[in-house]
């Protein structure tokens, strides 16, 4: 009898589990589809838009975060030397710093939650920088990532689109929501993480997430690959191929003039 | 359509017409004034978006290619001096390596930075002036004539003539000590090391001015000389550092080939002081830019670790 029981309690745990694993823990029902789903770099990609769609309950301040992995990131200070020159004089590396970091909000996102709360969910650019790590002391780390932002944003990777949502209730008790993230050419292979965060009365929750893949395909994936594994093949093909084209031009060209001494 | 094509290395997506267009253009200076033109390529590089590592190590490997093609040109011309040009090799890998060295113990000293900017910009200043105003007088025929015979022998010739090994360089038509094109080659070479370029427009100069070869000589044996350095550089970069996007100095090539043969071309149509005077004026607006660089406020007060 009591082997029964356990194994009855045993089959129930287990098949309780999936079903656990797909709700948000306490959380309401959301859902989040992205279009692609997957973005192939090959030699004619120039970036791609990333369309966000999704279902969520009606009362949530919604933000929508795209991020890619962490990463260290060197960086050279820029300063003035004798009171005069603007000169590199210094190093710093920063660390736990996203490939790629863009936050798309229904409103701004003063309104949408107090910072602390958006700060324990990583949403905004104070929630990052209270993350990274450096090699420099507080103030000076706050300042380089200040301009390590201005970087950023100026290669389209990190970017914060305030009333970028569209939320459209169509009643029982749901909302559909879109949006789309521009994925920079630049952006580096690997993984991307899409997050729908849904803040209510100064509590935020995660309530979705996606993913997708930027990987090379075709030419670049060969390139890619012969220049990490074989360096010195690719060196050599690099110079030889400039060789031949440098002297088949000049004998192209050369046809005709004349020597002059 | 967007005419972009995404580079492997790179990792950027760089409109293709816009390389070829600088390709060409840089070619066109290659064979023109017989430099490489990284000082010019690699900056205009970083500034459509290339990281600095790649984008220096990549257009070393489309120099390859434009100083293969002009020296080519220069070679079936008659204007390039191997046995000149050998031996400012040789000089040149061994002040790489002094130069290098020098770099090492400066970055240590927390000095290199300084050291390199002051150096860019005195040497660039310094030679386009003086060339700048030498062609000007042979342009308006009030030049001393440089011949040898003529000149006053002044402390630098005097060092010259009492240097041992005196051979005849019959191409550049120069009798001279081997020391002075190896310990120039050793200058130029370490110049070029803590600059961080090929030194082609310091080499230029050094064989106009102080090696007194021939203008249209100068060319083509700086350029023979530049592709043995790129040659070194690229194999290097790729097996080290794997930088070298082959795609994006393809397509830099591709125009710089045929700038190349352009800028050959027109070089046997200008007299020398018409060449040295252009050169002249390139060399003083990088120095104009590099001197802004150092006074104006950059927007953002980082940048990423590598490149030059």
């Amino acid at each position: 009898m009591r082997g029964r029981v356990l194994l009855a309690v045993t089959a129930l745990v287990l098949l309780s589990l999936p079903v656990a694993a797909q709700e948000p823990p306490g959380g309401p029902a959301a859902s989040l589809e992205l279009e692609p789903t997957a973005i192939p770099v090959d030699v004619f990609h120039n970036g791609a838009r990333l369309r966000v769609q999704g279902e969520v309950p009606v009362g949530y301040e919604i933000a929508v975060v795209c991020r890619g992995v962490d990463d260290t990131v060197e960086l050279t200070k820029k300063g003035k030397l004798l009171g005069l020159l603007w000169m590199n004089v210094g190093e710093a590396t920063l660390e736990h710093v996203p490939a790629l970091y863009q936050v798309n909000t229904v409103h701004s996102l003063k309104e949408i939650a107090p910072p602390d709360v958006r700060r324990a969910l990583g949403v905004g650019y104070d929630a990052l920088e209270a993350r990274v790590t450096s090699d420099q002391e507080a103030g000076e780390q706050s300042r380089l990532f200040g301009e390590l932002i201005k970087l950023k944003e100026r290669e389209g990777l990190f970017a914060t689109r305030e009333h970028a949502v569209q939320r459209t209730d169509h009643g029982a008790g749901q909302a559909a929501i879109a949006t789309t993230f521009t994925i920079p050419a630049r952006a580096p292979f690997g993984s991307y993480e899409v997050v729908l965060f849904g803040f209510r009365d100064g509590v935020g929750r995660k309530l979705a997430t996606a993913q997708v893949g930027v990987h090379p395909v075709g030419l670049v994936a060969f390139m890619s690959s012969l220049a990490r594994n074989h360096g010195l093949a690719f060196g050599l093909l690099a110079v030889g191929v400039a060789i031949a084209m440098g002297l088949l031009t000049g004998v192209i060209f050369g046809r005709g003039s004349k020597k002059v001494h | 359509m967007s005419f972009s094509l995404f580079l492997p290395i790179a990792g950027n997506a760089v409109n293709i017409f816009l390389l070829l267009s600088l390709g060409c253009v840089v070619g066109i200076l290659s064979g023109l004034f017989g430099v490489g033109g990284g000082f010019l390529m690699t900056p205009l590089l970083m500034m459509i978006g290339i990281p600095p590592t790649v984008a220096a190590a990549s257009d070393s490997n489309q120099i390859v290619a434009a100083s293969a093609s002009g020296s080519y040109a220069h070679a079936k011309a008659g204007s390039v001096d191997f046995k000149m040009g050998v031996l400012l090799l040789i000089g040149g890998v061994a002040g790489g390596s002094v130069g290098v060295m020098l770099i090492r113990l400066l970055r240590a000293m927390g000095q290199a930075d300084f050291f390199i900017a002051i150096t860019y910009v005195v040497m660039l200043a310094g030679i386009g002036s003086y060339m700048f105003f030498e062609s000007l007088g042979g342009l308006r025929g009030t030049r001393r004539d440089l011949d040898e015979g003529a000149l006053r022998p002044s402390f630098y010739a005097r060092i010259v003539r009492s240097l041992p090994w005196r051979v005849e360089f019959e191409r550049s038509n120069v009798r001279l000590s081997v020391l002075m094109p190896l310990g120039l080659g050793v200058l130029v070479g370490a110049l070029a090391a803590i600059m961080g370029v090929g030194g082609g427009f310091i080499m230029v100069p050094v064989m106009v001015y102080l090696l007194r070869m021939p203008m249209h000589v100068v060319v083509g044996t700086s350029l023979f000389q530049i592709l043995f350095t790129c040659i070194n550089v690229t194999v290097l970069q790729a097996t080290v550092n794997h930088t070298v996007d082959f795609l994006l100095a393809l397509i830099l090539l591709v125009g710089s080939v045929i700038g190349a043969q352009i800028g050959a071309r027109a070089s046997r149509r200008l007299n020398a002081d018409q060449l040295k005077i252009l050169m002249a004026i390139i060399v003083l607006v990088v120095a104009v830019k590099m001197c802004l660089a150092l006074v104006l406020t950059p927007d953002i007060l980082v940048t990423y670790k590598g490149g030059h």
